[in-house]
């Protein structure tokens, strides 16, 4: 008997097992840039140093204000072209299309969510960076090259949430809607989006976060450069790529590398507010 | 819950299986400088087959990573084409092996007009005060790479005095994604760790000489790869740097005669 329960028992003490080293691994990370950061932060004028547009380690000068911009514009680049054609594309699977062409559709945002980041990067600099030097001038390298790249991306993971948002709102609101005299538009525009909206921005705070992120393919098109970008031509860095490009020249321990953790920080951070808007969003829908 | 079990032992069969494989097996391990890594790749299967019961791993993360590994005891031997420094090293003494010289070649885009020019003129266009090529208005496109690089210290230090390169200029993360990108850039120009003139690009000469493989030497400008171990490290990890430094087809890998 005694034998049996504590067979019965174990799988859920290895689940809680798991879990325990789950939240001690993610607690630990979270605690190792806080207190790696602190050495930036615990300095006077950190947020005047840290805020600044100047990014020159070797002089001491530590301003991840390009970053924290570039950052922002890809991000918001890639949501801007990627965020109506998920749409577009959801509602065609979720609405105007047999079985058959629903699931392969969604079979295809599946197999494209799955594309390593680095192979997003590769098209990029054969496709993107020439058609962004031929048709908007500059290198080609740059933060317009990065957002549509990473536009491209995030596509089929806002895609598939789109089309699952839009799948969850009742077959019968629309038949009422169309039995009301409601023309097909309207009824898209006024029931079923409506309806949908907690879960079309839920995908859209996934698919922000994704965004935010990204580093590798990034890295690849957007140019490295850590001035201030004064338009979407110009080459620059986001938070990701910038610590790519520096965490092998300042070990742990060194001023630079408190800074690296500072920015890790911030973009977990920023994840986390993205989690929770996502969270409150998804329990409305 | 049978399954579970047999899954265990499976486990538990294949992990003691591998230990068993190993034991008896001794591992050394290179990390660091990625621009002699080819070399490296052919000439470590030949000393692990002069060292049997030896196994040793290859792999890259730049000159400050490798130093950054072997100072804290994490691997065998750093591969850095930079000096260490105290902050990387912790003030840890090491010793170093110089592997020999590794040309750093300028490459410009096939658009490029010029083939040739005076250092001062190299200087402008890499800090960025000359932005179109000489008598030309093709716009300059400067390349680099991180800070950690190698190649980068000897432009900075051998080219422009200690100076910056522009701060326009776009960073690339490797040897291979500089090639790439100089390539497809009409106006680009950087520079490559390399004994052999890429295809598709164009070498500059700098004041009047040109890099060529058959004659080394003539040129000027060359990064010192060297491997770094500890004080205290074995007699093994110390035979497998000699025998590093001293192979004879380094030279197929662009390294050359001694470092100094």
């Amino acid at each position: 008997m005694t034998l049996r329960s504590g067979r019965d028992r174990l799988p859920n003490r290895m689940a809680m097992g798991a879990a325990l080293v789950f939240g001690l691994l993610g607690s630990s990370l979270i605690a190792s840039l806080i207190l790696g950061g602190w050495r930036i932060l615990g300095e006077p004028r950190a947020l005047a140093n840290l805020l600044s547009n100047v990014w020159d380690p070797l002089a001491g000068h530590y301003g991840i204000g390009p970053f924290v911009v570039g950052t922002v514009v890809v991000s918001l680049l890639a949501l801007v072209v990627s965020v109506p054609l998920a749409l577009g594309t959801a509602v065609v699977v979720s609405q105007s299309v047999g079985r058959w062409v629903k699931e392969s559709a969604t079979q295809a945002l599946n197999v494209l969510t799955a594309v390593p980041s680095v192979i997003f990067g590769w098209w990029g600099l054969q496709m993107v960076v020439p058609w962004v030097r031929t048709h908007a001038g500059g290198p080609g390298f740059s933060l317009l090259a990065a957002g549509l790249v990473l536009a491209l991306m995030v596509l089929p993971t806002l895609a598939l949430f789109f089309t699952q948002a839009l799948a969850r709102v009742p077959e019968t609101y629309r038949e009422a809607s169309l039995a009301l005299g409601g023309t097909p538009d309207r009824t898209l525009v006024r029931v079923i989006l409506r309806c949908a909206l907690p879960g079309l921005l839920n995908g859209l705070f996934v698919g922000v976060a994704r965004a935010l992120g990204e580093t590798m393919a990034v890295q690849m098109v957007i140019g490295g450069n850590t001035l201030m970008p004064s338009g979407l031509r110009d080459p620059g860095a986001t938070l990701t790529t910038q610590i790519i490009t520096d965490m092998t020249v300042f070990p742990p321990g060194t001023r630079g590398h408190a800074v690296l953790d500072v920015m890790a920080l911030i973009l977990m951070i920023g994840m986390y507010l993205l989690v929770r808007l996502s969270e409150r969003w998804g329990r409305l829908s | 819950m049978a399954w579970m079990w047999a899954l265990l032992l499976t486990v538990l069969a294949m992990t003691s299986g591998a230990v068993g494989a190993n034991s008896g097996r001794a591992h050394l391990s290179v990390v660091g400088a990625t621009s002699v890594l080819a070399y490296l790749r052919r000439a470590v299967p030949e000393w692990e087959r002069n060292h049997p019961g030896y196994t040793v791993s290859l792999s890259g993360g730049g000159s400050v990573a490798g130093l950054v590994e072997v100072s804290q005891g994490r691997a065998s031997l750093a591969v850095s084409d930079i000096p260490p420094r105290e902050e990387w090293t912790g003030s840890k003494p090491l010793v170093a092996v110089p592997l020999g010289r590794l040309p750093v070649v300028f490459i410009v885009n096939q658009t490029v007009p010029a083939r040739a020019v005076r250092v001062k003129t190299l200087r402008a266009l890499l800090a960025g005060r000359e932005t179109t090529w000489p008598r030309t208005r093709v716009p300059v496109v400067v390349m680099t790479r991180p800070l950690a690089s190698g190649a980068l210290q000897v432009v900075r230090w051998r080219v422009l005095g200690g100076q910056r390169l522009s701060p326009r200029a776009i960073v690339q993360l490797s040897n291979g994604a500089m090639l790439a990108a100089v390539r497809e850039t009409p106006g680009a120009i950087g520079f490559l760790e390399t004994g052999r003139v890429p295809a598709g690009v164009r070498t500059l000469a700098i004041d009047g000489r040109e890099y060529s493989a058959r004659s080394p030497a003539d040129w000027s400008y060359f990064s010192t790869p060297t491997l770094y171990y500890r004080v205290d490290a074995s007699p093994e990890v110390r035979d497998l740097a000699q025998f590093l430094a001293s192979r004879g087809f380094r030279a197929q890998y662009g390294i050359t005669g001694d470092a100094s």
